[in-house]
C-alpha cells in the first residue's frame, strides 16, 4: 500500500502545523504587546454578546462604551485614560470562554465588565479567575458566578437570582398571591430560580400550583398556558421570557390571571412585544432607581447625554442592560480609583482588594460627579461579592413601567 | 386539550410550509438545503420595516414573497453553476456555509438583537370555537398552509411545469431528452420553495421576533416533518410538519415543556424511520446522504 | 543485538509516534503565547473529535450529528467522576470513554437501517436527548449550569493544551493505522456498496457498530480534554452548531483523509483568529472561506495540497508494489479443499411482494466444474444468486453450500456467513471501494483471512503487519492471475470497466474460495478478454478443483466453456444438462435461443 509515498504527506501535515502555530504565536503575541499598557492607560475588557442571542450584549456594550467615554472625557481616573477592549462572546458558552481568554491573554485587559448572558459567562469565568483578573458581572444573575471560590468575580447591579427569588416570594405573599403558577425557560438561571422558588415557597406561605418550562426558541405556549389554567392558580409568574410570548399565549387563551415577570425581562421591549395586553403586568427591577421609561430627573439627563454620544444606536438601544453596563463600569472605575490611591501598580489583585472595600458607593453622588445618579448604593465585602440587593416591584401603567407604591396592592 | 392540539396544528402548519419548501427544492435539485431557514429569516427582515410602519397591505406582503423567491433564485444560481454535482454531503455543507454567510451578514448589517414584529391582518384577534381558543395568527397559519398546499399541488398535478418537475424528479437526463429544460425546472422549484418559505417567515416573525439566527429554530423541525412525510410528497411534508407541531405541543403538555418536546419529536422520527423507512409520503428518493 | 529487531517494527513505530507527540505537546505548552496555547488546545480537541468523526463519515460513509453528545459524555463524565468518586484521573478518562463507546455502538445499530441524511437526522435525536439531560439532569450536571472542571493535581490549563496536542498526534497515528489496515480498506468498500462488502466476507453489522463505537470513544476522549482545556463545562457548548462545525472541518479538509480532518480543524479554527486580529468580521469571512473551498476544491483542502505536493516532489511518485516473498505459483487449488456438494438449490422460491421471481428452482453445481446459468432478462438468475447470499429471503426451499444448508425459508443468513462457507462472488456492476488503489481493492478479498479488528488495526500490531504482507502477496498473485494490465497502485477511479471487472474477480480469487459465483462477468469486456476470462475459469475448475457458477448472457461462451448448463425463464428451470443437451432442446430454442 501507500507506505512508500507517505513521506510527503507527513511533510504537508508538518508544513500546515508550522503555518498554523506561527499564526497562533503571531495572533497571541500581537495582542499581548498592545495590551502591555502604558503608564497612563488602563485596559478594561468588555465581554459582550454582540452576535447570537444579543439581547443583553449589544445594549450592555453601549452602556459600557458610554461610561468609558464619560470617564475619559473628564480626564480619566486620576489621569489614567481607560482603553476599552470589547470581545464578542456570541451568546454562547464556547464564545464566552474564547472571548474572556482573548481579553485576558491577548488584549491585556486588567479587569473585565461582562454584559453577556449567564450561559456565556459561567464557562468564561475560570479564565479570568485563574489569571487573577477581576470580572464584574453586569447583567447575568447566576449565583454560581459569585460562588465563594470565584474570588475575582463580582456582581452589580445585577442581583443573584436566589436573592431575587426571596424578594419575589415576599412580594407574592404580601399581595396575597398564595397559589402561583410558575412558567420558566430552560436556561440555567431560570432553572436555578425555579429551584429557589420550590425551596423558598413554603416558608413564604406561597404554594406553587404548577411549574411549567419552555424552550428558548419555542413559539407554541398553549400547553403551558393550558396547564396553568388547569392549576387554578391565582397568579402566573414567568421567568426568562424576554419577548412576552407566555403572556401573549395566556391572553390568547383567555386566561386572565395577574401576571408577574422576573427582573430579567423588565424592559420596554417586553411591553412593545406584548402590546396593549401588557397593561397591569407586574415585574421587578434592579438596575436603577428610575426606570428607563422615565423622562424626568437623572434618567432624562442620562438618556439625553446617551443620545448625544450615540445619535444612531441600533434598535433596542439603550435598554435596561445599557443602564447596567454603564453602572458596572463606574463601579469598576471606583475600585481602580481606590487601587490607584493606595499607590503602587494597578494589578488584578489590587483592583480586587479595592473592590472589596467599596461601601455605599452611589453613582454620581460619590467620586464621579459627572455620572448620572441612576444607581442604587453598592457595597461589597470580602465575603459578599454581590453588590446590590435592591429589588423594586413595578407595574405596567399606560404602556410604561411605574413603581408600585409600598402600600398599594398588586391588582 | 383541544386548544393544545389546535395550537400544535397551527404551529405545525408553519413547519409544514417550510418542509414543503425543502421538499420542493430537494425533488428536482437533489439538494437538502440547510439555508432554508435563512430564506425565512431574509423574508422576515424584509418585512420588518413594513411592520414598523404599520404597512399591511397585501401588495407589500406579495412584494416580500417575491423578494424571498428572488433570494431562492440566487441560491439556485450558486448551487447550480458554482457547485459541482458531486457528493451530496459536500452540497449540504455548501448550503450550510451559505446559511452561515447569510446569518453573519445579517448580524453585521442589522445587529443581533431580537426585534419584535407586529401581527399582520387580524393576528391579535381571538376566537373561541367549541371551547378551543385560537388567535387570528393561528387561523391565518392554517389557512395559508392549506391554500398554498392546494395551489402548489394544482401546479404540480395540472400544469406543464408540474409535469416538468415530475420528469426531472425521475431522471434529469431523460427529461432533457423529452424537450424539458431541467435547469429551468430546477430554478422554478427553487423559486416556489423559497416563496413558500418566505411566507412562512412572515407568519413566524410576529411569533418569535426577528433575529439573524431565527432560521435555525425552524430548520430541523421542518427536516423532521419532511422526513416523516417521505421527503418527496408536498402533502406528506405538510402533514409531517403538522405532526411535528402536534407531537411537540402534546409533549409540552404531558411531559413538561422545554427540550423534552424536541426529544419527543426525534423519538417519533426515529420510530418512523425504523418501522416505515420511506415515511408516509411515497417513494424513497433519498437513499444516500 | 539490533534494537530494532528486538522491539519489532510496531514498537519502533510507536516509539516514533510518542517522541513526536511529546515534542508537539511541549511546543504547544511552552512555545506559544498563552492565548495561542489556548487556541491550540481548542484546535487539538476539535481535531481529535474530527478524526473520529471522519472515520465514521469519511471512511464508512455513515453521517452523524451526534459528536457533541459523545464529547459531552466525555467532558461531563470526567468532571462527575472526579467530583463524586475516588477513582481519580484514570477513572475520569476511562469511564466516560467506555460509556460513550457503548452508547456509540447502540447508536450504530441505527445505521443498520438508516443511511445518509436520514441517519444524520436520527443521530441528532441523541444530541437532543443529551441536551435535555444536561439541562434537566439536576445537581449531578450542575443543575443546568454545568460546572468548573475539578483540578487534577497541579496540571495547568497550558499543560492541558499540551496534553491535548500530544493526544492528537497519537490519535492521528491510530486513525492512519486504521485507514491503512484491512478494516480501513473494508470500510471504503462498505461506504461504496454494503452488499458487495458483505459478500466479500465482511461482517457489516460488526463493522458499522464497531466504527460507530470507536468514533464515539474518540469523541468522548476529545470531550474529556475539552473540559480541562476550557476549564469549565456547560450544556450549550455541546450543541448542534458544534455538530455541524465538526462536519465542516472534515469536508473542508478532505473527507476520508486523516490529514484532512486535522487540516480542516486547524484552518477553520485559526482563520477566525487571524481575521479577528486583522479587525475583520470573522463570521462573514469564515463562512466565505468555507463556501469558497467547497466551490473551488469540493474534494477538500488536503487532496488538493496532496496533488500539488506530489507534483512538486516528483520523487515521491507511486512505486510499483512488489511481493515480499516471491510467489510464482498461481492461486491454483484451494488451500483447504472440501468434499461436499459445492452449491445445491433445492426448490427455491423467491417473491417480491406478489411477484414470483424464482419458482421452485433446483440446480446443483458439481465440484471442479463450470456451471452456466442462462436465461433472458428477468428470468430470475440474479434473484437466485441473491437468495444464495441471503440478499432476499426465500419464500420456499433451501440452499446448500459445501453440503451445509446456508439459506432456508425460515432463516435468512447474512452474506458474510455465507462467504465464510468458502464462497465468493462478483456483481453485474463492479464496485472496488471508494478511494482505494487496485491493489487495496483486491486485498479486501483477504479481509477474513487477516486480523481485521478495529483496535488491533489502530495499534498496528505485528500480527496486523504480518497480515498486511500476506494480503498484499495474495492480492498481487490474484492480479497476475486475472492478467491485470496496469499498475496495481492505480487508483480504482482511473480504471476502465474491464479493468474493474478484473479487480473484482481478483478480489474473489484472493479470498481463496472453494466456490466462485460470477454475475455477468463479461459485459463491457472485449471478446478476446472474455475468452481469456473463461479460459481462466476453466483452469480454476478443472485444474484447481474449484467450482464455478456463472450467470452469463453470452450463450456462445457458456456453451463453449461450461460443463453443465441450467436455463431459466420466468423464474423456472426450463432445461438443464450438458451444453450439447441444451443446444438440442426444443423448448430452449423456442423460448430463448430462438428469440435471440
Amino acid at each position: 500500500m501507500a507506505a512508500t509515498f507517505r513521506l510527503h504527506r507527513v511533510l504537508v501535515a508538518l508544513a500546515a502545523l508550522t503555518a498554523a502555530s506561527t499564526a497562533l504565536v503571531a495572533c497571541g503575541s500581537g495582542g499581548g504587546s498592545a495590551g502591555g499598557g502604558g503608564q497612563s492607560t488602563i485596559v478594561i475588557g468588555n465581554e459582550a454578546d454582540l452576535t447570537g442571542n444579543a439581547t443583553v450584549g449589544v445594549p450592555g456594550n453601549y452602556g459600557v462604551k458610554f461610561a468609558v467615554q464619560q470617564i475619559n472625557a473628564h480626564g480619566g481616573i486620576d489621569g489614567h485614560q481607560l482603553d476599552l477592549k470589547t470581545e464578542d462572546s456570541a451568546g454562547s458558552a464556547a464564545g464566552g470562554a474564547a472571548a474572556v481568554r482573548r481579553l485576558v491573554e491577548a488584549d491585556g485587559a486588567q479587569a473585565i465588565v461582562a454584559t453577556a448572558s449567564s450561559d456565556a459567562m459561567v464557562p468564561a469565568v475560570p479564565a479570568a479567575q485563574s489569571r487573577s483578573v477581576p470580572f464584574v458581572v453586569s447583567a447575568g444573575s447566576d449565583p454560581v458566578l459569585v460562588a465563594p471560590a470565584n474570588t475575582f468575580v463580582f456582581m452589580s447591579p445585577a442581583v443573584p437570582v436566589n436573592i431575587d427569588v426571596q424578594e419575589y416570594l415576599k412580594f407574592l405573599a404580601a399581595h396575597h398571591f398564595t397559589n402561583v403558577a410558575l412558567v420558566a425557560t430552560t436556561a440555567a438561571f431560570a432553572s436555578a430560580a425555579v429551584q429557589d422558588f420550590k425551596s423558598g415557597a413554603p416558608a413564604a406561605g406561597v404554594r406553587l400550583a404548577t411549574v411549567q418550562t419552555f424552550g428558548a426558541t419555542d413559539t407554541d405556549f398553549s400547553a403551558q398556558v393550558k396547564a396553568v389554567q388547569d392549576s387554578h392558580a391565582d397568579a402566573m409568574f414567568v421567568i426568562g421570557d424576554f419577548t412576552g410570548n407566555v403572556m401573549k399565549a395566556a391572553l390568547n387563551a383567555g386566561v386572565k390571571l395577574p401576571t408577574l415577570y422576573d427582573a430579567s425581562a423588565t424592559d420596554p421591549l417586553l411591553i412593545k412585544s406584548i402590546g396593549a395586553g401588557s397593561e397591569g403586568l407586574i415585574s421587578f427591577q434592579t438596575q436603577a432607581k428610575q426606570l428607563l421609561d422615565a423622562n424626568t430627573g437623572a434618567m432624562a439627563t442620562w438618556k439625553a447625554d446617551f443620545t448625544k454620544a450615540f445619535p444612531n444606536p441600533p434598535a433596542g438601544v439603550p435598554s435596561q442592560f445599557s443602564l447596567q453596563g454603564y453602572q458596572t463600569t463606574f463601579i469598576l472605575a471606583e475600585a481602580i480609583k481606590k487601587a490607584l490611591a493606595k499607590g503602587g501598580d494597578v494589578t488584578g489583585s489590587s483592583i480586587r482588594d479595592a473592590m472589596q472595600t467599596i461601601s455605599g458607593f452611589e453613582l454620581g453622588v460619590t467620586d464621579f460627579p459627572y455620572a448620572a445618579p441612576i444607581g442604587y448604593p453598592v457595597t461589597f465585602s470580602a465575603r459578599d461579592h454581590a453588590g446590590n440587593a435592591t429589588v423594586t416591584p413595578v407595574q405596567v401603567k399606560n404602556g410604561v413601567f411605574v413603581p408600585i407604591p409600598e402600600s398599594a396592592g398588586g391588582q | 386539550m383541544g386548544t393544545v392540539i389546535a395550537s400544535g396544528i397551527a404551529s405545525g402548519c408553519l413547519i409544514g410550509l417550510v418542509a414543503m419548501g425543502i421538499v420542493m427544492i430537494f425533488r428536482t435539485s437533489g439538494i437538502v438545503n440547510f439555508a432554508q431557514g435563512e430564506l425565512m429569516t431574509l423574508a422576515a427582515y424584509l418585512y420588518l420595516p413594513l411592520s414598523n410602519h404599520h404597512i399591511n397591505s397585501a401588495l407589500e406582503i406579495v412584494l416580500v414573497i417575491v423578494l424571498g423567491a428572488v433570494a431562492g433564485l440566487v441560491l439556485f444560481l450558486i448551487t447550480e453553476f458554482l457547485l459541482p454535482r458531486a457528493d451530496t454531503l459536500i452540497q449540504i455543507m455548501a448550503t450550510f456555509a451559505l446559511s452561515l454567510l447569510i446569518v453573519s451578514v445579517l448580524a453585521k448589517t442589522e445587529g443581533s438583537q431580537t426585534e419584535p414584529v407586529a401581527n399582520w391582518f387580524q393576528g391579535g384577534t381571538r376566537f373561541t370555537v367549541w371551547g378551543v381558543h385560537l388567535t387570528g395568527a393561528q387561523v391565518t397559519q392554517v389557512i395559508v398552509m392549506l391554500v398554498l398546499l392546494g395551489a402548489v399541488s394544482f401546479v404540480l398535478n395540472r400544469t406543464e411545469l408540474g409535469h416538468a418537475v415530475e420528469a426531472v424528479t425521475e431522471d434529469r437526463r431523460a427529461a432533457s431528452l423529452c424537450g424539458i429544460s431541467p435547469r429551468a425546472t430546477v430554478a422554478a422549484s427553487w423559486v416556489i420553495g423559497a416563496g413558500l418559505t418566505a411566507l412562512a417567515g412572515l407568519l413566524y416573525a410576529p411569533l418569535s421576533g426577528v433575529t439573524p439566527s431565527m432560521g435555525a429554530n425552524v430548520l430541523f423541525p421542518a427536516f423532521v416533518g419532511a422526513t416523516i412525510g417521505g421527503f418527496v410528497s408536498l402533502t406528506g411534508a405538510a402533514l409531517g410538519g403538522v405532526a411535528v407541531g402536534v407531537v411537540g405541543g402534546l409533549a409540552n403538555y404531558f411531559l413538561g415543556g422545554g427540550s423534552v418536546s424536541t426529544v419527543a419529536i426525534f423519538v417519533v422520527l426515529i420510530l418512523v424511520l425504523l418501522f416505515k423507512p420511506s415515511g408516509f409520503g411515497g417513494r424513497v428518493l433519498l437513499s444516500r446522504v | 543485538m539490533n534494537i530494532a529487531t528486538r522491539l519489532g517494527a510496531p514498537a519502533w513505530r510507536w516509539l516514533a509516534v510518542i517522541v513526536i507527540a511529546v515534542a508537539v505537546g511541549q511546543f504547544t505548552q511552552r512555545g506559544l503565547s498563552s492565548y495561542g496555547n489556548f487556541v491550540a488546545g481548542t484546535i487539538a480537541v476539535a481535531a481529535i473529535a474530527a478524526v473520529g468523526l471522519n472515520l465514521l463519515v469519511g471512511n464508512a460513509g455513515l453521517v452523524s450529528l451526534a459528536t457533541p453528545a459523545f464529547m459531552a459524555i466525555g467532558a461531563y463524565g470526567a468532571g462527575i467522576v472526579l467530583q463524586h468518586s475516588p477513582l481519580g484521573i484514570t477513572g475520569a478518562v476511562l469511564i466516560p470513554i467506555a460509556i460513550a463507546t457503548v452508547v456509540g455502538g447502540v447508536v450504530g445499530l441505527l445505521a443498520l437501517r438508516l443511511r445518509g441524511f436520514y441517519l444524520g437526522l436520527a443521530t441528532l435525536g441523541l444530541l437532543e436527548a443529551t441536551q435535555y439531560v444536561l439541562q434537566q439532569g439536576g445537581s449531578l450536571v450542575g443543575s443546568g449550569y454545568g460546572f468548573p472542571m475539578p483540578a487534577v493535581g497541579s496540571i495547568t490549563a497550558a499543560q492541558w493544551s499540551g496534553i491535548a496536542a500530544s493526544v492528537l498526534v497519537v490519535v492521528v497515528a491510530i486513525a492512519a493505522s486504521i485507514r491503512r489496515s484491512a478494516v480501513g480498506r473494508g470500510l471504503a468498500l462498505l461506504r461504496q456498496h454494503e452488499t458487495v462488502a458483505g459478500c466479500a466476507g465482511m461482517n457489516v453489522v460488526r463493522l458499522k457498530v464497531g466504527v460507530f463505537a470507536v468514533s464515539a470513544g474518540l469523541g468522548a476522549l476529545a470531550g474529556v480534554l475539552y473540559g480541562f482545556v476550557q476549564g469549565a463545562v456547560s450544556p450549550d457548548q455541546f450543541n448542534l452548531t458544534l455538530a455541524v462545525s465538526q462536519l465542516a472541518y472534515i469536508v473542508f479538509g478532505g473527507l476520508g483523509t486523516v490529514a484532512g480532518a486535522v487540516i480542516g480543524s486547524i484552518v477553520l479554527l485559526v482563520l477566525p483568529e487571524v481575521f479577528h486580529g486583522l479587525g475583520q468580521n470573522e463570521g462573514i469571512l469564515n463562512a466565505a472561506v468555507l463556501l469558497g473551498v467547497l466551490i473551488l476544491a469540493p474534494q477538500g483542502m488536503f487532496p488538493l495540497v496532496d496533488k500539488y505536493a506530489r507534483r512538486l516532489f516528483g520523487r515521491f511518485r507511486r512505486r510499483e508494489p512488489t511481493r515480499a516473498v516471491a510467489v510464482t505459483a498461481p492461486v491454483g487449488a484451494p488451500t483447504t479443499p472440501s468434499t461436499g456438494t459445492p452449491i445445491r438449490f433445492n426448490d427455491v422460491t423467491v417473491r417480491y411482494g406478489g411477484v414470483v421471481a424464482v419458482n421452485a428452482f433446483s440446480a446443483t453445481v458439481r465440484r471442479g466444474t463450470v456451471h452456466g446459468l442462462i436465461g433472458p432478462n428477468g428470468a430470475g438468475k440474479s434473484s437466485a444468486v441473491g437468495a444464495l447470499f441471503g440478499l432476499v429471503r426465500l419464500a420456499g426451499g433451501e440452499i446448500e453450500v459445501d453440503g451445509r444448508t446456508v439459506q432456508t425459508s425460515g432463516r435468512r443468513n447474512p452474506p458474510w456467513t455465507v462467504a465464510a462457507a468458502g464462497i465468493g462472488r462478483t456483481f453485474q456492476t463492479p464496485h472496488a471501494g471508494e478511494g482505494l488503489t487496485a491493489l487495496e481493492a483486491v486485498q479486501n478479498g483477504v479481509f477474513r483471512g487477516v486480523p481485521h479488528g478495529l483496535v488491533r488495526a489502530g495499534l498496528r500490531t505485528s500480527a496486523v503487519l504480518a497480515g498486511e504482507v500476506e494480503a498484499r502477496d495474495r492480492a498481487l498473485t490474484a492480479l497476475d492471475l486475472v492478467r491485470f494490465p496496469v499498475s496495481a497502485a492505480t487508483p480504482v477511479t482511473e480504471l476502465t470497466l474491464g479493468e474493474l471487472r478484473r479487480v473484482e474477480l481478483a478480489r474473489v480469487l484472493a479470498g481463496d474460495p472453494d466456490v466462485i459465483v460470477l454475475d455477468e462477468p463479461t459485459s463491457g469486456m472485449e471478446l478476446a478478454d472474455a475468452d481469456a476470462l473463461f479460459e481462466l475459469l476453466n483452469g480454476l475448475a478443472h485444474d484447481g478443483g474449484r467450482s464455478v457458477l456463472v450467470v452469463e448472457h453470452n450463450v456462445k461462451l457458456i456453451f463453449g466453456y461450461s460443463d453443465d448448463v441450467t436455463v431459466m425463464n420466468l423464474g423456472e428451470v426450463i432445461a438443464s444438462g450438458t451444453p450439447a443437451d441444451i443446444r438440442a432442446d426444443e423448448l430452449v430454442r423456442g423460448a430463448y435461443l430462438g428469440a435471440r
